[in-house]
């Protein structure tokens, strides 16, 4: 058995050229895959990242019964209430998978700078829980630094009597906010609405950073503010919805199962929706569909490129040595043992091509990250840098897979000829 | 006319790659398979990039040119009209367009927002108000029909208004199941009246007019659209522009679309307008409709795209280049005493060097011939698979299809020949250079 | 003889009577101003408003002290406590709002006045006289009270409403109902009102609103009802309805 692997590794150095060019093209195909794969890597973690942690979803969003679809028409009926609070969070504090959850509120109402009001469109978070969030490792790791702030610091920053608020760009430009509380100047303004009680209600804020949505449609009419603020402004103790982050993501679903059976128990009916389903991320769950769709066309496509040129040269070199596999035959080997040798020595060479490809890969997702290029996908504020992470998982996936490969199409290009007669392997046929 | 040497090589090369296909299979093979892969992926981003085209310029009504208010970006919420086209500004535009024989047509549109109510729920809503007739010369037979519920606004004479499905469920009608809304193979809706029912038949739209008065109407529902972005349908309302313009209590409007009779007919255009609209001193810009704001979600999908494909272009390519100079590598060793032979009787090195090359090229050629059967074999399968996907924001999902990129044929042959010559012609080059004596002896 | 003479005089006096030439539109509107807080007195004048608000399925109340003069007008919540010192300012047609605290006043632009109690106070706030022509249809019995019937035509583009068509009172010649139309001919609001009050102007005393009840035409829960109190004639300086006075 020893021999064999040794004979196929001496074996290799006979055709340098032809191995060489072999190789490369597993090598080029395997960096060329990487690549790809560094890539969807990079976006898949980055939107998974981005709708989980920076856009505030959380690995489950809890509504009231039917909140998810009518809380923006009807906040006073489709709202949780201070009790319902109560047993909520008694419920998310007795789940062990749970790591930290935010109440949150939104609605719109008007803003203005003490002279002109534009209507608003208001995310309310929880200050402390978004420093959470923005310095979480993940965010850290796939979100670019900075944040989602365009200017200014985050919420956390300030004295909660503050009335700290983000504008979206458009809105600061039209409400005449260039300079943030930081820069001095006068970064006041004010939030009028009608209360869910139906009076008319204003509190002060103060705007300490901006932001873009990526969307033009939403870039003049939004803003990020504690849901305390929001919760006085509308005159509640009630909150929209939780978003719920777990320890395990793979315990999603069962935790939101446990989660409603509690509550339900308890007499609060809620409706607990995972962040991958289609309708509270749509944007995650319709580019990843399409980019998985994507990339295994492409990947199914390069492997079987590298296929046939193995399966190319393979053949050429089986040809070649007809007279040696003969001879072999004569010599006592058996015909499986011939075949692993050819097989053997494939293994070898895509080994090696393959640890060449890695190389060359990695190198080439080094320099493209070290070249900055920026391309805009659509909904991501001022672009995104071209960034690709290679996974070591998929590495070594994908090598198994083009390894697999590349042995069955040489077990494939050596079996017909191992069915010959010894005669006419010694016989052997050139060109 | 070919000098008869060249001839002969060229003949021998031909006849060398016919007779011993087997030879150079799997590499006909591996450059057939990325041939076809590059012109399915073409063909796929070549569909899509037609298929989004016609949805902003015709389904959507965007046309190839939008004439706007100049500054119409910087206009702010506070102040909606400050960049509204008046009535002299949309005459000079009508005139214009009347006389420039690149226009096929034209529509106007008026957007606005007020609140909708049932007489029980009352929600903000954001409307456009459009010509329907002109509209149509937009949309054509393929997207005339546009109603997922009910009938679309041409179906009717006088004020009717179609609600987007979000905001109508909200307004308490029942649509038809998602299961019972029909499309065509293309993605659009088959032109039936699917039927709805709403709890109040009427809706009132209360807005403030152009002068700050309240007026409202209230408009039959005649139906049901869908908006091709999910967050535009919880609260979006379509309408005749005479009905708007009523509501709103103005002649002016936001935006008019221009559908040009080609597509290479859009910078022409947009010079010749500016050029006039200078000359009467009209503050108005002419903008590519894929320069507008409303295009900018397929401006950056395309980017995507495009970067992809560069990506797989390349690293086929490069495998193609490896496979081919395996094969021609082979090749010629094993047939170095017959370069030998041939420089023996008198053929030159640069006669070996072209037939090879022209091996190679013959090679490329060849596999680019089976990859393009295999591509219009795929690619009609693929067309015709019903298969749809909806890119994450889209509400109705896109056909995936491929189409017949001929210049994406034409280049990737172009691309593929040149590298099986260009390999060969520099594998052979040194065989080419051996003394005959020494070629003559050799043993493989 | 006697007889004849008492029947004589009396036919006199019944056509003296008859001959009484039908009051002006101008007449009629400026009267029932008068009997809504405007044009009565040049220095300003006072009243509580207690208005209740149904919408849909909730229902707000507070108490308002009304400050008027001219065409400015100052609200200021006196009730329920936790609005109490909250004010709105009526300047023109932007509405300010204002409570203690605010760095700043907020305005409501008339563009923004659709709904809620900023369209409310817009109605309650109509000077018929100042922004409309007024032409007299013909007369009608409303809830039992015989009346001129009117159509008010906004004289510029700068009011809410376009159109009105008010009911006035033929003996008291006061507003007894409204009807806010839209641009385009459709009632848009409603309103009916009460005169329980008076009001002393120089020693004079004239009727005043007690109540008033605006129905939304589209939406019958929906409905405010403004109950007057204690009318009285004041003396207000002008800078009280400066918004800029608020923020001190």
């Amino acid at each position: 058995m020893r021999q064999l692997w040794f004979l196929a590794l001496r074996n290799l150095s006979r055709n340098m050229r032809r191995n060489l060019a072999t190789g490369s093209a597993i090598a080029l195909g395997f960096a060329g895959i990487l690549l790809l794969g560094g890539y969807v890597n990079r976006i898949s973690n980055y939107l998974r990242v981005y709708t989980v942690y920076v856009m505030h979803t959380g690995h489950l969003a809890l509504f009231a019964q039917d909140g998810f679809e009518k809380f923006q028409y009807k906040p006073l009926k489709y709202s949780l209430s201070h009790d319902a609070q109560l047993a909520i969070e008694k419920a998310l504090r007795e789940e062990a998978q749970v790591d930290f959850y935010e109440r949150q509120m939104s609605g719109a109402g008007l803003i203005g700078n003490g002279r002109i009001s534009v209507p608003f469109y208001a995310k309310g978070y929880e200050p402390l829980i978004d420093q959470r969030v923005q310095s979480h490792p993940e965010v850290q790791k796939w979100v670019s630094k900075g944040g989602y702030f365009a200017k200014g610091q985050g919420l956390w920053n300030y004295p909660e009597d503050l009335g700290a608020l983000a504008l979206s760009k458009g809105l600061a430009f039209t409400l005449g906010k260039k300079l943030v509380h930081d820069e001095g100047g006068d970064a006041n303004v004010q939030l009028i609405s009608g209360t869910w009680q139906g009076s008319l209600n204003a509190i002060d804020a103060e705007v300490v950073g901006h932001f873009n949505t990526g969307f033009r449609e939403t870039d003049n009419s939004a803003i990020y503010i504690d849901y305390k603020r929001l919760q006085q402004l509308y005159d509640t103790e009630s909150v929209g919805r939780y978003s719920i982050w777990v320890k395990d993501i793979f315990q999603t679903n069962k935790v939101a199962a446990r989660l409603t059976e509690k509550l339900k128990a308890a007499g609060v009916s809620v409706e607990v929706i995972a962040w991958d389903e289609e309708r509270l991320s749509p944007y995650y769950t319709g580019t990843m569909q399409f980019l998985h769709s994507l990339v295994t066309f492409i990947g199914v496509v390069l492997a079987t490129v590298i296929s046939f040129s193995v399966l190319n040269s393979t053949t050429m070199t089986v040809v070649e040595r007809l007279q040696e596999i003969g001879m072999y035959r004569s010599i006592g080997f058996r015909r499986g043992q011939v075949s692993r040798m050819f097989v053997n020595e494939s293994f070898w060479l895509a080994m090696a091509s393959l640890a060449v490809g890695a190389v060359l890969g990695y190198a080439a997702i080094s320099s493209i990250n070290a070249a900055k290029i920026i391309y805009h996908p659509p909904g991501v504020p001022d672009g995104l840098q071209l960034k690709l992470v290679a996974s070591t998982p998929f590495l070594f996936i994908s090598g198994a897979i083009i390894l697999t490969l590349t042995l069955l199409t040489t077990y494939f290009a050596v079996s017909r000829t191992m069915r010959m007669r010894v005669a006419d392997l010694l016989g052997g046929t050139r060109r | 006319m070919i000098p008869p040497r060249k001839r002969v090589m060229l003949t021998l090369a031909f006849r060398n790659v016919v007779l011993n296909w087997r030879h150079s299979l799997a590499t006909m093979l591996a450059i057939a398979a990325g041939f076809s892969a590059v012109s399915l992926f073409d063909g796929f981003i070549n569909e899509m990039n037609k298929e989004m085209t016609d949805r902003y310029i015709n389904r959507g009504m965007l046309g190839h040119v939008v004439i706007e208010k100049s500054g119409w970006n910087n206009r702010t919420i506070d102040d909606p009209w400050a960049y509204t086209l008046s009535a002299p500004e949309q005459n000079f535009i009508k005139s214009f367009l009347e006389k420039n024989n690149r226009v096929s047509a034209s529509v106007r549109f008026l957007s606005f927002m007020g609140l909708v109510s049932n007489g029980r729920i009352s929600t903000v809503f954001a409307a456009l108000g459009y010509d329907i007739q002109d509209g149509l010369k937009f949309r054509g037979e393929r997207w005339e029909w546009d109603a997922v519920a009910g009938k679309p606004l041409y179906a009717f004479d006088g004020p009717i208004v179609l609600l987007g499905s979000g905001l109508a469920r909200h307004l308490d009608c029942d649509l038809p199941e998602d299961s019972e809304i029909v499309y065509n193979s293309d993605g659009s809706l088959v032109a039936e009246e699917r039927p709805f029912s709403c709890q109040n038949p009427n809706v009132q739209l209360s807005v403030t007019t152009e002068h700050v008065q309240v007026n409202a109407a209230n408009l039959r529902v005649g139906g049901m659209v869908d908006i091709q972005l999910r967050e535009y349908n919880d609260r979006f309302v379509v309408m005749p522009m005479a009905t708007a313009q009523q509501l709103v209590d103005t002649d002016r409007v936001s935006r008019m679309s221009v559908l040009l009779k080609k597509n290479d007919d859009i910078w022409p255009f947009i010079s010749e307008f500016k050029a006039e609209a200078k000359k009467e001193n009209m503050d108005l810009d002419a903008i590519r409709w894929l320069d507008h704001g409303i295009a900018a979600t397929s401006k950056g999908g395309m980017e995507i795209l495009s970067t992809f494909r560069n990506l797989f272009l390349s690293v086929v390519a490069i495998i193609a280049a490896m496979s081919v100079a395996n094969t021609m590598m082979k090749s010629i060793n094993e047939r170095i005493r017959e370069i030998g032979t041939l420089r023996s009787i008198g053929f030159r090195r640069e006669d070996i060097i072209l037939m090879f090359s022209a091996e190679g090229l013959f090679i490329g050629a060849f596999s680019c011939i089976a990859g393009f059967i295999v591509t219009v074999i795929l690619g009609l399968l693929i067309s015709n698979a019903g298969i749809s996907f909806k890119a994450g924001i889209l509400s109705a999902a896109l056909p995936v299809r491929v189409s017949l990129a001929f210049s994406t044929w034409i280049s990737s042959i172009f691309v593929l020949c040149l590298i099986t010559l260009g390999v060969s012609w520099l594998v052979s080059r040194k065989a080419a250079r051996t003394v005959i004596a020494e070629t003559l002896r050799y043993v493989a | 003889m006697i007889f004849k003479i008492l029947l004589f005089a009396g036919l006199i006096f019944s056509n003296a009577h008859a001959a009484a030439p039908a009051p002006s539109a101008e007449e009629l509107l400026k009267s029932s101003d008068r009997g809504r807080g405007a044009t009565v007195s040049l220095e300003g004048i006072n009243w509580i408003a207690d208005i209740v608000t149904k919408e849909n399925e909730t229902t707000n109340q507070a108490v308002y002290l009304i400050k008027c003069r001219g065409n400015d007008a100052l609200a200021e919540v006196t009730s329920p406590p936790r609005q109490k010192g909250e004010i709105i300012i009526f300047n023109d047609r932007i509405l300010w709002f204002y409570k203690p605290g605010l760095k700043k006043p907020v305005s409501i632009s008339a563009r923004q006045k659709l709904m809620g109690q900023a369209a409310n106070g817009d109605i309650a706030s109509t000077q018929y006289f100042r922004d409309y022509e007024g032409k007299i249809l013909g007369e009608e019995v409303v809830d039992g009270t015989k009346t001129y019937k009117l159509e008010l035509v906004a004289r510029a583009k700068n009011v809410t409403y376009d159109k009105i068509r008010y009911w006035i009172s033929k003996s008291q010649k006061l507003g007894v109902k409204a009807e806010y139309l839209t641009v385009s001919g459709d009632v848009f609001k409603s309103a009916t009102f009460k005169y329980g009050n008076t009001i002393k102007i120089s020693g004079t005393a004239y009727p005043f609103v007690s109540e008033m009840v605006i129905r939304d035409a589209n939406n019958a829960n929906n409905e405010t009802t403004i109950h007057y109190k204690n009318p009285s004639e004041a003396s207000h300086p002008t800078s009280i309805f400066n918004v800029n006075n608020l923020v001190r």
